[in-house]
């Protein structure tokens, strides 16, 4: 074959394979260096395997070329300082995850310098990262999409601050347990930008309800109360993460049902200060939410589920540990939301109400197939696992899937499995054998087992 | 349905659907230029077998929805998927596997290519670089110490 032939089955090859078809021969061993095979250098595969010594020249050979780096988990890099050398080769990369990687700061300020055409940096608990290097961030890549930041704890908050005014083209930004958010500059600069359509602000504890107001309002909202001058365009936001910022309250969810009406994704888990009042206001207002995480949400009770089904779009939600969550919410989630694809409410007041309503949205309502989590659930017994069961071996439609008791989990597992194989007598001999196992066959359905 | 002619490096003349003959960019181009053909259209690179392997693909194939553009070179295929019918058809000696690739190549058959290319990259996945010299035949012209320097430098990379 001619030699761009070879390179085009070369293409399909991993790193590792390519390496051992460059050790074939003179011939291989120069074709396996072709630019154009390098464009990507993913480790994922093999980041745990390879040396420091051999992933450094990996680097250096094909620097030049690299586009797509991706480096996560290779602390190995980090851990011998000769090394870090090969950080100076890339200068065309678009994507960078150097996420573990632990470059030096001189390393990580001559990639942001040289690398102007940067469209997505994964530096995820980079030591790093420092206002001097943020600066340079802010200066040097104006095509920087999303950027994940999060666990950088070097970063002060006016290094946030200039990365959010300097990078232009920025719409993900991801900065779990970053300090900064409760500066005013910081999200007044965010609200003046008004570019974010991702911003996780996880983990950020300092995080409070005065900071989305600025971010949502600007810096002036506190003298603003008699309503003065136009309100702010709405907010770009369409995800949003706030999960484990213990000092939101409802203040921030009537906030943001004012201003963000874009948001899709709304991730607020373990915030226990939030209550039905600030939900069901952002559910009225937020009408195109489609994932929704409020797990370990104590306070959040069926009210809130309901406000949250009249839109009818939900896809995902979480409602794990919300102990006052019983069926009437959950019930209206799976009975109004045609595209619902997964609710997890383990630790919830639900029924086997729950699992007869998730038969029946993919028996009658077109729903392909759910996932459902029930475990943790006093009031789910076995006979509306077994109801689940039923429909998923004889009913039409789609299916469900269930995670519940983990006594029962195993049956359940490979019910589903000889489902998915289309083995129904199979199936069926699981189901009867687990109903005779229960406790005497018919009799069985009266006893309930709990945990 | 209207037929074409095409005639093999071995001057054997084969009969094709049109429609078929057209899943090659060489040809449907050539048809376009010269628009109706009556005598036969030489194919002076492929012989009779490896053409009629080729048109068996496509008669397969000739429903398929045109190759998407791709979607940059970035996304780099990695995926060594193949269809099962696919799998199949080139379960053919090596020989005929190359001639494939060359005539896919030639008569600018990308899907065809690409399913050629992405066989022989399976048969290289996982195999030690002697496993591989085995397969295809390749002579190992390194020096005994280069040949050690790489195996040092590869040993990570061993399955």
């Amino acid at each position: 074959l001619p030699p761009e032939l070879k390179l085009h089955i070369l293409r399909h090859l991993s790193t590792p394979d390519l390496l051992r078809t460059a050790a074939t021969s003179r011939d291989f061993h120069t074709l396996t260096r072709d630019g154009q095979l390098w464009s990507t250098l993913d480790t994922t595969t093999y980041y745990t395997r390879i040396p420091a010594a051999q992933l450094a020249s990996l680097i250096t050979t094909a620097g030049p070329f690299i586009r797509h780096l991706n480096l996560r988990g290779c602390h190995q890099l980090a851990a011998d300082w000769r090394q870090d050398a090969a950080y100076y080769v890339p200068h065309n990369l678009h994507t960078a995850v150097l996420e573990g990687a632990q470059p030096s700061k001189a390393a990580l300020g001559y990639i942001v310098h040289h690398n102007t055409n940067l469209v997505r940096l994964d530096i995820a608990g980079c030591r790093a990262l420092t206002y001097s290097v943020a600066r340079l961030i802010a200066q040097s890549l104006p095509a920087l999409q999303a950027a994940d930041i999060s666990w950088c704890t070097g970063l002060e908050p006016r290094g946030l601050r200039r990365i959010v005014e300097g990078c232009t083209a920025l719409r993900e930004l991801r900065a779990c347990g970053v300090n900064g958010f409760d500066d005013t500059a910081v999200m007044a600069a965010i609200h003046a930008a008004n570019r974010l359509t991702t911003l996780n602000m996880n983990s950020c504890a300092a995080l409070s309800d005065d900071a989305i107001r600025t971010l949502c309002l600007g810096p002036y909202h506190h003298h603003g109360s008699g309503g003065a001058g136009a309100p702010p365009p709405p907010r770009k936001l369409v995800r949003l993460s706030v999960s484990a910022c213990p000092r939101l309250t409802d203040a921030a969810l009537h906030v943001l049902a004012a201003h963000a009406p874009h948001l899709e994704g709304f991730e607020a888990a373990g915030n226990t200060g939030l209550t039905d009042a600030g939900l069901v206001a952002l559910f009225g207002g937020a009408k195109a939410l489609s994932h929704v995480d409020l797990e370990g949400c104590v306070s959040v009770s069926d009210a809130s589920l309901t406000a949250l089904s009249r839109a009818g779009r939900v896809v995902y939600l979480n409602v794990g540990g919300c102990g006052e969550v019983g069926d009437v919410g959950v019930v209206d989630v799976l009975r109004r939301c045609g595209g619902v694809r997964g609710v997890e409410v383990d630790g919830t007041a639900v029924t086997d109400r729950v699992l007869d309503e998730a038969v029946r949205a993919v028996r009658y309502r077109g729903v392909g197939e759910v996932a459902v989590a029930v475990y943790d659930c006093a009031g789910v017994t076995w006979e509306g696992v077994r109801g689940v069961m039923a429909q998923n071996w004889g009913g039409g439609g789609g299916r469900v899937k269930v995670k519940c008791y983990f006594g029962w989990q195993a049956v359940v597992d490979t019910h589903w499995e000889r489902c998915g194989r289309g083995e129904v007598a199979e199936a069926e001999k699981v189901e009867r054998a687990w109903a005779v196992f229960m406790g005497g066959g018919e009799e069985g359905g009266r006893r309930r087992r709990r945990r | 349905m209207s037929e074409i002619k095409l005639l093999s490096s071995d001057q054997a003349t084969i009969t094709v659907q049109k429609e078929v003959a057209e899943r090659s960019i060489l040809i449907k181009n050539m048809l376009e230029d010269v628009g109706e053909v009556t005598e036969a259209i030489p194919i002076p690179n492929v012989n009779e077998s490896v053409l009629k392997k080729v048109i068996e693909w496509c008669e397969h194939h000739k429903g398929d929805p045109p190759a998407q553009a791709d979607d940059d070179s970035d996304s780099r295929k990695k995926s060594t998927d193949i269809d099962e019918w696919d799998q199949k058809f080139m379960q053919v000696d090596q020989e005929m596997l190359f001639e494939i690739i060359l005539a896919a190549n030639y008569l600018d058959i990308k899907p065809l290519l690409d399913v050629g290319c992405k066989t022989v990259a399976n048969m290289i996945k996982g195999k030690s670089p002697d496993e591989i010299r085995k397969t295809f035949n390749i002579q190992n012209d390194f020096t005994p110490e280069e040949e050690e320097q790489i195996r040092r430098e590869n040993e990570w990379a061993e399955e």
